[in-house]
């Protein structure tokens, strides 16, 4: 049976080759794979090899099939129905065989798959569990497994801008960088600085199709917190000396990381000033929620050290506000503001750029002219 | 004492240590978004985008600053010194970085940059060096700027009053730098482009003709200058007005002017070698002639005139006058060896026919239609590139003569030339009248020639005038000129006797028709025998006068000696008259007659076969002897011994050489001669 269905759909033209192969892949995960136990080893490369034909296009025999934008669109809408038509008891195993395709376009480099993946992980809303699953299985595939920087993961913005863009979105919701427990793999900080550096214009991406998708998440609030709560996390992690997971060399490379993604944040923030682009890449309230986590993430009596790393996350804060605060992409909210100031005030050390920062976003006519004659 | 605020920025900005380049940045782009009208920001900014060698990020803040900051004087001092490395040699790492920063800028403002800071340096010479530097770089910026640099260069030149002087600092930049460039690559040209040519004209002929005074040439001096160089008034340094290839440099500007105007030319003719060109302009010059066509006009008159300076200079410098390249032993514009003594045209006139060979000006023309034939002497070291080099100035010449509008535009362009031009275009002019058999006008050129007494000109000059003053047919001149050139030239060695021309005088010139020039170096070996066909020539012409005496005659038959038998001919001439006259009287005759033959002759002219001439020859008088002695027989019988012993001792003694001896009679018996002549 295996056999024939690879010679009838090789027999078959787009698009009805792809639907074929959906309806197959559907109805062999719902019915047949409960009852027979395991699948084996012939079995699973045959669906590996329907998938990388039929779905991908990323042929292993013939010449390689190019779909035309119109094809693509409509390998789109069968991926979705064939989503949406699946009965709900192996919609998981559905998705669970999608991850293993997600990761396999990745690898092939297949644009239209990871288009339509990047659509679903937006629809689905980046936060959402299905999606962290998919990332953590796409961290584990590029970042752990191979901590070789890979050829394929580093050129991800370029083969699929939105997929890269949702899926660091994706990726800072699963490491938060909150503490040693959610500290972002090394490797996959490596890729992220690189990308938002060599691309000022790749956080932007799932804004861009706000227009289209109405639901939406930017990368930015996440990598913003990573920049600003990372120093005082990695401060703490060498203050616990032989307790600290992770080597002091390591700590260093994260933060050497973080100086240059957040000086990437910041480029992308002043390209966005020069863009017509609809606000919502970051706000006020983004903001504000990372100072409080800030304040969380800080020891309540902080040593010298990291009395001097929580300043450098103040100053980080205030840059990528004021900054912000310039574009018009950014969501302003005086109450939020205020909320940090009173925050900054009374539950964080004094940092005179933040408060040079919020005093102008405050009194925005009073705040520059005495200053600079000063 | 607490930092302001911006001043607090910048501290911090700085305040990173080189290993994280990140931070600083991050810093200015917050303290540029908080004080975007700080200049002290932007430039920290600029500046660690530089140290970091970022060459677009230090081209987008340069240009930010130079668009929101156009009044801070440490932007435009930056600006300056970007400029200033744009004119320095590329090896230099920082230097090349600002030569890239300035190119990564929008043309526009590298307009702006250079046009700011030009116009804030107040020399117009380095102003100009700076707008064509960034010309040269950019050649964009042509368009905008070539022709405000060409009216600003000519207006300087007569601001500064050095335009009475074409080789000066403003001209060279524009014929040599800024013209080529601006008829390359600018767009629409408004100006008059053949009074640029004019400019340009006279620019190179002025400098392929000025003395060259200073050969110690200061490199070390003038090889550092850059923006500061070049000031009014002469004291110019050497190496700023040296010019590579002159010649070439005004061939390229007449194309590419023709190119603009729409000339039929070979499209590539710009890239081609300057020899290629020279045909070129040739070909195009006698087919737009011959089409005749009111619009050639233009292309005619300034083909020639380029053509005519060019041929003339390049004649001239092959003629060796003081003029050209005095000291040098290659001539620098021409790249051809300078002859170490001059070479001059002369006429070779015909004896026989010197009556018939001399054109009344009436009948020039006609007699032109046969151009007459040119033979070089073989010491001359390129006589074809020489000739072409006449035959073209000469075509030209013409044509620039040949209707009122270019004969005004050609005196126009000629009105200007310094002196030493002036003397070159006369001895053009010299050289082209004989050509043409038209003496009367090259005696004229030759008196206008100024040359010092002591100048190797001298003896070129004077043949010169000796063969105008016989084709004239006023021999007592041309005697006495010659006569005169003997005198001054020291003798060294035997006289030519090969002289190729000088023996086709003799052999062809009777069979041949047409008028004969030789060229000849003004080497005593080779002027010599030439004073002496002058000499004979006359003397024979004077064979059939009534004047003739018998010292005619005999000064014939002395200087008959000279590469004899060569004139044996001549001399049988002589004879027959002799005989025919029954009697010959000259005392000085064993004086400067040696030659054997000729001795014979005499003593068989004495005998009954002879024709028993009455012969009066010895040193003292026969009839002085006769009243002395009584008049016997017996008496006179010892006279024709004496004779016979005199003949025969005068052909056993050794004799002097022939040109010594004739020198010597030339010398002694100047006078007789010239009565022959009265």
């Amino acid at each position: 049976m295996a056999g024939n269905i690879l010679n009838r759909l090789f027999r078959l033209n787009f698009p009805d080759c792809t639907r074929e192969a959906l309806m197959f892949l559907t109805s062999f995960i719902s019915q047949d794979c409960p009852t027979i136990p395991g699948l084996s080893a012939n079995t699973e490369q045959m669906i590996v090899e329907i998938c990388q034909e039929f779905v991908l296009f990323k042929s292993m025999r013939g010449p390689q099939k190019k779909l035309t934008e119109v094809q693509e669109l409509h390998l789109l809408d069968m991926i979705c129905k064939c989503f949406s038509e699946a009965p709900e008891k192996s919609k998981y195993r559905i998705f669970n065989l999608m991850f293993g395709l997600v990761s396999l376009a990745l690898s092939v480099r297949c644009t239209p798959v990871l288009f339509c993946a990047a659509i679903w992980m937006q629809e689905r809303d980046s936060l959402s569990p299905d999606v962290k699953g998919l990332t953590q299985r796409l961290v584990s595939d590029y970042c752990l497994l191979y901590p070789d920087p890979s050829s394929v993961f580093s050129s991800l913005p370029s083969v699929s801008p939105l997929f890269a863009c949702n899926f660091v979105t994706s990726a800072t919701s699963f490491y938060s960088f909150a503490g040693a427990d959610s500290l972002p793999p090394l490797s996959l900080l490596q890729h992220v600085s690189d990308w938002v550096y060599k691309d000022n214009t790749m956080c932007c991406e799932s804004l861009r199709q706000a227009t289209i998708h109405s639901a939406y998440t930017t990368p930015f609030p996440g990598l913003t917190g990573w920049c600003v709560r990372g120093p005082v996390v990695c401060c703490q992690l060498k203050e616990r000396g032989p307790d600290c997971p992770i080597s002091n060399v390591h700590i260093e490379q994260l933060l050497q990381c973080l100086n240059k993604l957040h000086l990437a944040l910041l480029q992308s923030l002043v390209f966005t000033a020069s863009v017509n682009l609809s606000p919502g890449l970051i706000s006020a309230s983004d903001l504000a929620h990372i100072g409080q986590t800030l304040h969380v993430v800080c020891s309540p009596k902080p040593k010298h050290e990291e009395l001097a790393a929580c300043n450098i996350a103040l100053e980080r804060l205030a840059q990528i506000l004021q900054v912000a605060s310039t574009t018009r992409t950014y969501i302003p909210d005086r109450g939020k503001i205020k909320e940090m100031e009173i925050l900054a005030k009374e539950k964080l050390p004094y940092c005179r750029l933040l408060n040079m920062v919020l005093n102008k976003q405050l009194n925005p006519d009073a705040s520059i002219k005495g200053r600079v004659t000063s | 004492m607490e930092l302001s605020d911006v001043d607090w920025l910048v501290m911090r900005a700085r305040s990173f240590p080189k290993n994280d380049p990140y931070s600083a940045k991050a810093w200015l782009i917050t303290a540029k978004s908080l004080y975007p009208q700080s200049f002290v920001i932007q430039f920290e900014s600029y500046l660690v985008e530089k140290t970091a060698k970022n060459v677009d990020e230090a081209a987008r803040n340069l240009q930010d600053m130079l668009q929101n900051f156009p009044h801070e004087p440490v932007l435009w001092s930056e600006v300056h010194s970007i400029l200033e490395s744009l004119q320095k040699e590329p090896q230099d790492q920082k230097v090349s970085f600002l030569t890239d920063l300035f190119a990564a800028i929008p043309t526009s403002t590298q307009c702006l940059m250079v046009l700011h800071v030009s116009e804030s340096i107040p020399d117009v010479l380095d102003r100009c060096q700076l707008l064509l530097l960034a010309m040269k770089k950019f050649p964009n910026l042509v368009q905008e700027h070539g022709l405000k640099l060409v009216e600003m260069l000519l207006k300087e030149e007569t601001k500064s009053g050095i335009v009475n002087n074409p080789v000066n600092c403003y001209r060279k930049l524009l014929v040599c730098d800024v013209m080529p460039m601006v008829l390359h690559k600018g767009g629409h040209l408004e100006f008059n482009m053949f009074h640029l040519l004019q400019k340009a004209i006279e620019f190179h002929l002025s400098y392929v003709s000025q003395p060259n005074t200073h050969d110690h040439t200061t490199d070390t001096e003038s090889t550092k200058l850059s923006l500061k160089i070049g000031r009014v008034g002469g004291g110019f340094p050497e190496m700023d007005l040296q010019v590579a290839d002159p010649w070439g440099n005004l061939f390229r500007l007449l194309i590419l002017i023709g190119q603009r105007l729409n000339w039929d030319m070979e499209r590539d003719l710009v890239m081609k070698n300057k020899e290629y060109q020279i045909q070129a302009l040739q070909h195009q010059l006698m087919r737009a002639k011959v089409t005749g066509a009111e619009i050639n006009n233009k292309q005619i008159l300034h083909t020639a005139m380029v053509l005519f300076v060019y041929s003339m200079v390049n004649y001239v410098s092959f003629i060796g006058t003081d003029s050209s390249s005095t000291g040098k032993s290659i001539d620098l514009t021409t790249n051809h060896p300078v002859p170490s003594v001059p070479v001059v045209l002369l006429e070779v006139f015909n004896c026989s026919r010197a009556g018939a060979s001399v054109p009344s000006r009436s009948k020039k023309q006609k007699l032109d239609v046969s151009a007459p034939t040119i033979h070089c002497s073989s010491g001359i070291a390129s006589p074809t590139a020489m000739l072409q080099a006449f035959e073209l100035a000469v075509k030209c010449f013409e044509i620039l003569n040949s209707t009122e509008e270019m004969k005004f535009e050609f005196y126009h362009l000629c009105q200007n030339w310094r002196k030493e031009t002036q003397s070159m275009l006369s001895y053009f002019q010299t050289d082209m009248c004989i050509y043409q058999g038209n003496y009367q006008d090259a005696v004229m050129h030759l008196q206008s020639l100024t040359v010092p007494s002591n100048s190797k000109m001298k003896v070129r000059n004077s043949l010169q005038m000796a063969s105008c003053y016989f084709g004239l047919k006023q021999f007592a001149k041309a005697c006495e000129q010659v006569l005169d050139l003997v005198d001054t030239i020291p003798s060294s060695g035997p006289m030519s006797s090969t002289l190729s021309a000088d023996d086709s005088t003799e052999e062809k010139g009777e069979t041949k028709s047409g008028r004969r020039l030789l060229m000849l170096q003004c080497l005593d070996g080779e002027v010599l025998p030439f004073c002496l066909h002058f000499l004979i020539a006359g003397l024979k012409e004077k064979l059939a006068s009534p004047q003739r005496t018998d010292s005619t005659l005999a000064h014939l038959i002395i200087l008959l000696q000279h590469d004899w038998p060569k004139h044996e001919s001549t001399f049988s001439e002589v004879i027959s008259i002799i005989q025919m006259h029954g009697s010959f009287t000259y005392n000085t005759f064993f004086s400067y007659v040696h030659q054997v033959d000729i001795l014979e002759e005499f003593a068989f002219l004495d005998t009954p076969e002879g024709g028993k001439v009455n012969l009066d020859i010895m040193p003292i008088s026969t009839k002085a002897l006769a009243q002395q002695r009584t008049v016997t027989r017996g008496v006179n019988k010892g006279v024709k011994e004496d004779f016979r012993a005199t003949l025969e001792k005068q052909v056993s003694s050794a004799a002097e050489p022939a040109d010594v001896l004739i020198r010597r009679f030339l010398k002694e018996e100047r006078e007789e001669i010239l009565k022959n002549f009265v």
